[in-house]
């Protein structure tokens, strides 16, 4: 759910540029500050993992296009850095399979790699209090893709007023042009307490639907996370005994 | 299911002249279509656009079943139906702009093979970056054979079955589980063959 | 047998897996030959992965020995890797390239080789492995015997002085297989290239190599010898999970029937006997 399938064009210019803008500089200061040879070791499963995502996006588990992300599970097996560039790597392939906006890939990335380094983080921590793997894979799964669909909510709230005036486009593009003066002052007035963009109606829509998400892909994620426990622990990289 | 490979095949294997056009070419008219679409904000703009969008889809001769690609992306434009107040305008504004910019990429895609595409961005991508993504592309197809004999093997042995659907989510993740082992085993062996081929920070491609 | 003429030699050795199997590769010291074809014979999961794995200096032995052009293959596999060219079992993981002529590019670009002598270089593998159809293709669409063409090749356009390949054979049509044989026995031949390679077919082990051990159980290298002397005289391949060659069972069988003919292991030789045997008998009579 936190995957922005925005259109290209809606959001207001600065706002994807500047989601462009972030990626990139933290895409290079990754590049520069991981260590070559560590980056070129790690390609081919950043390779792999970056397709497993793209597979999993392709995959609808509930029939109203509903998909899993993977990216905690990619978060926990990559680590912060790896998955930041291969959240990249999966939007510039998706973007080019009309799977989301080429503009917002900046934005895409940003609102997905948060998903999986906090997923990483918080499957840390969960497991340093648990020392299991059930709650502490669910619970990080399920506050990750919580922030981050908060913060997709957040972004598109930036472009509210690029919203309004997209919408007030339409008015300003003549419709009642043939009518008197008073009239279509009126009529303006009118349209603009109409055309407010509906941002309650839009969370009221986005969250229950992201709680059904949310629950869905902390349930997926918690079996893939026990399956990898059992055939290759050593991935997970867990430092007590594990239940 | 997104259809890749048979996105993917209908790129490589396409005859007409839109196939056998400059991929640079191609990406400047995909650039082209994105800024109409970033700066047009009348529909008549966008409708034409789609139109000639569609045209070119319908010329090319690009397998219909890929038209329903382009559609995709509207489920989720759905969401902005509630943040407009239902206003028709704005619905079909940004409906337009979805079609326009899925139809775009889908043209680009299934009339260029990636590897062109990649070569293009090549031209401005670092090296590392762009090994990144070539290596992810081979690994969507190796893993969409493990994905889809999985999923055969799921379905004949009744592992799908939605009155059973906790059993069918268990098997469902257990594929994912085992989809991402058999990645990180043959990324392993990907490793291997890359060292032993001699590979330093590049994968080098024809007209690079 | 003077020293530099051993392109291999791996004694004994040791590994443990991640999942704490150990293999030890024991018994015979495994020595090849410059201009050998050497083959290794054994059931699945004996140990001839691993025993390849160290040759190219993937797995390091935990004890034993092992030596490729006289140098350590884990710490020197830089200064040998150019001579040596890999086909390994799965296919898929090792072609690399976006396209087939991207892939056989590879090697000669990471080298450092310049672009016009590693395009030289590519068109002749491609001329003599006979994939110009091939060359435009992208590698996902290619069948089980095209890929496995287009992986030799990528191991081939270095010119190695050693090959080494991991079950070739498996998954190839008889068409494929036949060609793929007769590719190997030239480059052999003509250029005195060294195989080393690991498969479970027996019928095929007496037309593709000089020297077969036999491998069984966890890494146990048990026998060596030429094929005539590992299927004509050793009886026990049950033991290693493997069949006799067809040949032989058949020709064994006649024997038991009273009609001795000798002991075969090549479909010309068989004739050329059998040919022989009837013009004396017609001659007799």
């Amino acid at each position: 759910m936190s995957h922005i399938h925005l259109p290209d064009g809606v959001l207001p210019v600065w706002l994807w540029a500047s989601g462009l803008i972030a990626t990139i500089l933290i895409g290079t200061v990754l590049f520069r500050f991981i260590k070559k040879e560590e980056v070129t070791r790690r390609l081919p499963l950043l390779g792999m993992m970056a397709a497993a995502m793209i597979l999993a996006a392709s995959v609808e588990i509930v029939p109203i296009a509903y998909h899993i992300n993977l990216t905690v599970i990619s978060g926990i097996l990559l680590g912060p850095s790896l998955i930041f560039l291969a959240t990249l790597v999966t939007n510039v392939i998706l973007a080019l399979f009309g799977h989301g906006g080429i503009t917002v890939l900046g934005l895409n990335t940003l609102t997905l790699s948060i998903e999986g380094i906090l997923g990483y983080y918080l499957f840390r921590l969960f497991w340093k209090l648990f020392n299991r793997i059930t709650p502490a894979v669910f619970l990080a799964t399920f506050l990750a893709l919580l922030i981050s669909t908060f913060s997709m909510i957040g972004v598109v709230s930036l472009g509210t007023s690029h919203y309004e005036e997209l919408i007030h486009q339409e008015s300003q593009q003549g419709i009642f042009e043939f009518k008197l003066l008073k009239e279509k002052d009126d009529q303006h007035k009118k349209e603009a307490e109409k055309s407010e963009v509906n941002l309650k109606r839009f969370i009221a829509i986005v969250l229950p639907l992201g709680f059904i998400g949310w629950i869905l892909e902390g349930v997926i994620t918690t079996f893939i996370a026990r399956y990898i426990q059992r055939l290759r622990p050593d991935l997970l990289r867990l430092e007590r005994g594990s239940s | 299911m997104i259809q890749l490979s048979y996105l993917d095949y209908s790129a490589v294997e396409g005859k007409s002249w839109l196939h056998r056009g400059s991929p640079a070419m191609k990406m400047i008219g995909m650039g082209v279509v994105l800024f109409c679409i970033v700066t047009l904000a009348n529909i008549p703009g966008l409708l034409l656009l789609y139109v000639i969008l569609l045209g070119l889809f319908f010329l090319s001769r690009v397998p219909l079943k890929l038209f329903s690609l382009t559609l995709y992306p509207l489920i989720f434009a759905v969401l902005f139906v509630f943040l407009s107040g239902f206003r028709i305008y704005f619905i079909l504004l940004i409906f337009l702009k979805v079609l326009c910019g899925s139809t775009g990429v889908i043209l680009l895609l299934a009339t260029t093979p990636y590897p062109l595409v990649f070569r293009v961005l090549g031209k401005f991508l670092p090296s590392l970056f762009l090994t990144a993504l070539f290596l992810t592309y081979r690994s969507v197809f190796i893993l969409l054979n493990v994905l889809e004999e999985t999923e055969h093997a799921i379905h004949l042995r009744g592992g799908l079955q939605w009155r059973h659907p906790w059993r069918s989510l268990k098997n469902i993740s257990n594929a994912f589980g085992h989809l991402i082992i058999k990645g990180i085993d043959n990324s392993e062996k990907m490793y291997e063959a890359m060292m032993l081929r001699g590979f330093k920070d590049k994968i080098h491609y024809r007209g690079e | 047998m003077k020293p530099e003429e051993r392109v291999v030699e791996l004694d004994c050795i040791t590994h443990i897996y991640p999942d704490m199997t150990k293999v030890q590769i024991c018994g015979l010291e495994f020595i090849v030959n410059s201009g050998e074809r050497v083959g290794i014979l054994g059931a699945n999961g004996c140990g001839k992965t691993t025993l390849i794995k160290h040759l190219l200096g993937i797995l390091m032995p935990k004890e034993g020995s092992v030596r490729v052009f006289g140098l350590d293959p884990v710490k020197e596999y830089s200064k040998i890797r150019e001579r040596i060219g890999v086909v390994m079992q799965d296919i898929d993981e090792q072609i690399l390239g976006p396209t087939v002529y991207d892939d056989i590019l590879f090697a000669p670009l990471n080298y450092g080789i310049p672009k016009d002598r590693a395009e030289a270089m590519a068109k002749d593998v491609i001329e003599r492995l006979k994939i110009e159809s091939l060359q435009g293709k992208i590698v996902h669409y290619l069948s089980g015997g095209e890929k496995k063409k287009v992986a030799l090749a990528g191991a081939l356009v270095m010119a190695p002085d050693l090959l080494i390949l991991d079950e070739p054979f498996t998954g190839l049509d008889p068409k494929s297989r036949r060609d793929l044989i007769e590719t190997l026995n030239e480059l052999n031949r003509e250029r005195g290239i060294t195989l080393i390679m690991t498969l479970h077919e027996v019928d095929l082990a007496s037309e593709i190599t000089d020297i077969l051990y036999l491998m069984h159980g966890h890494g146990d290298l048990s026998e060596r010898g030429t094929p005539e002397e590992i299927f004509g005289k050793f009886r026990d391949l049950e033991r290693y999970n493997l069949d006799e060659p067809t040949l032989t069972k058949l020709f064994r069988g006649l024997r038991k029937e009273g009609l001795d003919f000798g002991d075969p292991l090549r479909v010309d030789d068989a004739i050329e006997l059998i040919k022989r045997h009837w013009v004396k008998a017609t001659k007799k009579e």
